[in-house]
């Protein structure tokens, strides 16, 4: 499927992913992005962005018009030299919140890719995610960026995050 | 004689809106019950009848959405009146699933008041 004709339709896609193709299938896309956009923020739940960044790099992805969002660094004690923004934990959603947009204010960022609603919701009851992911994906729509969200397969059978799909704009099955 | 009253079931999770819209309803002449999650709406449902049922769509475990597909689904409830009361706002994809549900009306929060007693009253005259 040719996810950039449906993102040049569509503000939020979610693309559901297998586990085991999980790293595989997210460099896919993003080899995709780059080339479609100068200014991407990248929202990391689960990996420091460091990590991220180098495996980007590793499979060929240009990442000179990536910034990244690490929530993670500061919860487990991992390095953070790397350029990132920082924040506290993947816990305190308005911290996020406040990130998002002013990465989108600040640095003019085109399209925000959150990886991913899985690792969201180890730290998040699901109500109160979905009730964060939707504020938010009204707060980002209102400033004409588009969104990409990432979640497990096995997660989008949890009732709440099935809800997902009656906000974002389309949900992708992409193995 | 005293006419009976419509009565009105409204489902949220959070207590503080659940009281508060259901003062805004007694308050326009009808009885109103309250149930704090789906589940509980869906027990109150197959016990006792309502003219309309003000839905809240994020809540815990069952999700409002859920709750109107089984109402759907169960002969006895089919043709319940069901209204959706929720801080969603709806992409294209969300608004055609909901309309499947065919809810009599979609009224987002936070509410105004004098639009929100306008549209109850409509549906329920």
């Amino acid at each position: 499927m040719d996810f950039k004709q449906e993102l040049a339709k569509k503000d939020s896609l979610v693309f559901i992913l297998e586990g085991f193709r999980y790293v595989s299938k997210i460099v896919e896309i993003n080899q995709e992005i780059s080339k479609e956009f100068k200014r991407i923020c990248y929202v990391s739940f689960t990996k420091p962005a460091k990590r991220v960044a180098q495996e980007l790099l590793n499979s060929g992805v240009d990442i000179s018009g990536y910034s990244f969002i690490d929530c993670i660094s500061e919860e487990i004690g991992e390095d953070k030299r790397f350029g990132a923004t920082y924040l506290t934990s993947p816990k305190y959603l308005e911290e996020l919140s406040s990130a998002v947009i002013g990465n989108i204010m600040q640095k003019n960022s085109q399209i925000v890719i959150f990886d991913s609603i899985s690792g969201l919701l180890i730290y998040n009851e699901e109500l109160n995610a979905m009730k964060f992911l939707n504020a938010l994906t009204q707060a980002i729509g209102k400033n004409k960026r588009k969104m990409i969200f990432f979640v497990l397969e096995e997660d989008m059978r949890k009732s709440l995050l099935k809800d997902i799909e009656l906000f974002a704009d389309k949900i992708i099955g992409y193995g | 004689m005293n006419a009976v009253k419509k009565r009105v079931l409204v489902v949220d999770d959070e207590e503080d809106i659940r009281n508060s819209i259901s003062y805004i309803v007694e308050k326009e002449g009808y009885e109103v019950k309250n149930a704090g999650s789906a589940k509980e709406a869906l027990d109150i449902l197959k016990k006792e009848k309502f003219d309309l049922v003000l839905m809240d769509i994020f809540m815990p475990y069952v999700s409002g959405r859920e709750a109107v597909e089984e109402i759907r689904n169960t002969e006895k409830l089919k043709n319940q009146k069901v209204a959706f009361l929720t801080v969603a706002q709806l992409s294209e994809q969300g608004r055609k699933i909901i309309k499947k549900l065919k809810p009599v009306d979609y009224i987002t929060k936070p509410i105004k008041i004098k639009d929100f007693a306008r549209r109850l009253n409509k549906i329920l005259h």
